[in-house]
């Protein structure tokens, strides 16, 4: 039988991880709204953060704090590199959105190869940035572990961060309008360079981010820029429709509790398995998003 | 004084000769309508100008007196000439108060509120809407919201694309009869673009007229009257 308390640990698990998914899906959601392209190499980014701050830290002896902001820094400007060097010069050369996700793709592939090369296939120890793995904090009564307590932190921090620079600031609306119309935008003077560098950084910034926090748990390994994860956090987007931030973190989170309850209930070996059909389902059921709130408002 | 000054400007635009040779003036305080059926070239004549549509080497588009041939749209729109573009273009997703705030870049917070006051004197109804999502407005809204961010971002010329496409006659003789008084109140300078010649007559000081890519007739409203091309034109619209 299962019990109130296990439930709730389950619950709290399932949504924290289900949270990172969900920055990975923002990080879709911001450049779909800005150029208009899935961009598959922002997959690596996750990766990327993660053997970065090992780099630092563990190789070069920095302090994790200091590891952790160069390695986001780093990611950040990875995001403009993915413009200057790989989506301007497709554009001006006539790609289009295909042969745009096929670089990528190729991209995100070239990044995993090198990895595995350089650090090898296997995992390597995470440094404790938040704290000891094995330490547990109480969460309305329940032991949680502390690194669930951090990742839910650390997301509302920076979603709030985020709902407070697009809502409120001039930037952020500047940003919103631009993804609305990049035509209409520059009419109005604002110049659509400097937003679509924003939607670059922010993009990478968060994925980024996404993968510090899911270090803990899948450890300094490859896995964080291949598939699987990936393809979680492009999942949350689309239950979002692509376009809506907040139903992508509600997606992430939906898929989180999922893939944690049917470890729970059925099988952890099937856990992607099952997650990954209600996906498809759902998808095909609904394909504009089930999370979608902002292209339904004409 | 000339404000926009346009000279032997060719242009092709999907495929098509959208404009040939055309030359055109604005001076400072007029307001000049650009008449012509659909297709005539038109929406691309503004598009030229805002720096969406790059025409053939060789001709003249000056403001001021400064060439505006390929400079970034942003960078025209922040030297004061506000596009009002077909189909109004409002941003549905941002507030009427955040689609009249990203007008304003050009200037500072402050002025942006004192202008942005002013436009919420003028069309009262978008002042109780605010708040709203811009995709809600009916289209007479969503078209004095567009003429607004234009007002917001304190422009010296106005181009509007086609004011009155989708709106009802009552609502149009409203905005066209409020862009004259914001015409003589603020000195800003307005050129039109219209296939409601009647309208348009009423509201200019001069009229040039587009078919098919080619200017066939300009001069002041009282000539363009009298004339039986015009004319026809002109009761074409009537039916």
């Amino acid at each position: 039988m299962l019990g109130l308390t296990d439930f709730i640990q389950n619950l709290v698990a399932g949504v924290s991880v289900g949270l990172t998914y969900g920055l990975m899906g923002l990080g879709v959601v911001f450049l779909w709204q800005s150029i208009n392209r899935i961009n598959f190499a922002n997959i690596s980014s996750a990766m990327l953060s993660v053997y970065l701050f090992f780099l630092f830290h563990t190789w070069l002896g920095l302090s994790m704090l200091l590891s952790a902001v160069l390695a986001i820094v780093l990611v950040a400007v990875y995001g403009l590199g993915l413009r200057y060097l790989l989506y301007e010069p497709i554009t001006k050369r006539g790609g289009a959105r295909l042969e745009f996700v096929v670089a990528t793709l190729m991209l995100t592939v070239f990044w995993l190869t090198l990895i595995i090369a350089m650090f090898g296939g296997m995992p390597r120890r995470f440094p404790p940035l938040f704290g000891d793995a094995t330490q547990f904090v109480r969460f309305f009564g329940v032991g949680v572990r502390a690194i669930y307590f951090y990742m839910i932190v650390v997301v509302a921090v920076l979603m709030t961060l985020l709902h407070v620079i697009l809502r409120k600031t001039l930037m952020g609306k500047m940003l919103r309008a631009t993804a609305q119309s990049k035509e209409t935008a520059q009419l109005m003077g604002i110049n659509v360079n400097l937003t679509a560098n924003l939607a670059f950084v922010m993009s990478t910034t968060v994925v980024g981010v996404a993968g510090l926090l899911l270090g803990p748990i899948y450890f300094v390994s490859p896995v964080l820029g291949g598939g699987a994860i990936g393809i979680k956090g492009f999942a949350a987007a689309v239950m979002g429709g692509l376009v809506d931030p907040y139903g992508a973190i509600l997606g992430g989170v939906v898929l989180g509790a999922l893939e944690n309850f049917s470890t729970l209930f059925i099988s952890s070996a099937y856990r992607d398995v099952i997650s990954f059909a209600v996906i498809a389902v759902v998808l095909v059921w609904k394909p504009t998003g089930i999370f979608n709130w902002t292209s339904k408002k004409e | 004084m000339k404000l926009l000054s346009i000279e032997n400007i060719s242009a092709t635009y999907g495929g098509i000769h959208a404009l040939r040779a055309v030359n055109l003036h604005v001076d400072s305080g007029e307001v000049v309508s650009v008449l012509g059926p659909n297709g005539a070239g038109k929406s691309t004549l503004l598009r030229v100008i805002s720096g969406l549509v790059k025409p053939e080497p060789g001709g003249v588009v000056s403001f001021h007196g400064r060439s505006l041939i390929g400079v970034e749209p942003y960078k025209i729109a922040r030297q004061g000439i506000a596009h009002v573009p077909e189909g109004r273009q409002i941003f549905p997703d941002l507030s009427v108060d955040e689609n009249l705030e990203v007008a304003g870049v050009r200037i500072d917070a402050g002025k942006r509120k004192t202008k942005t006051a002013e436009v919420y004197e003028l069309f009262t109804e978008l002042a109780t809407r605010k708040k709203q999502i811009a995709g809600s407005l009916s289209g007479g809204e969503q078209q004095m919201l567009a003429i607004g961010r234009a007002l917001v971002s304190d422009c010296e010329l106005i181009m509007i694309d086609e004011p009155s496409m989708g709106l009802a006659p009552v609502i149009v003789m409203r905005i066209f009869t409020t862009l004259r008084d914001i015409m003589e109140s603020k000195g800003l300078t307005l050129l039109i673009v219209e296939q409601n010649a009647r309208l348009s007559l009423q509201l200019s000081d001069r009229v040039y007229v587009l078919s098919q890519g080619e200017i066939t007739l300009d001069g002041p409203v009282d000539l363009i009257k009298e004339d039986e091309e015009m004319r026809e034109l002109y009761f074409a619209t009537e039916k």
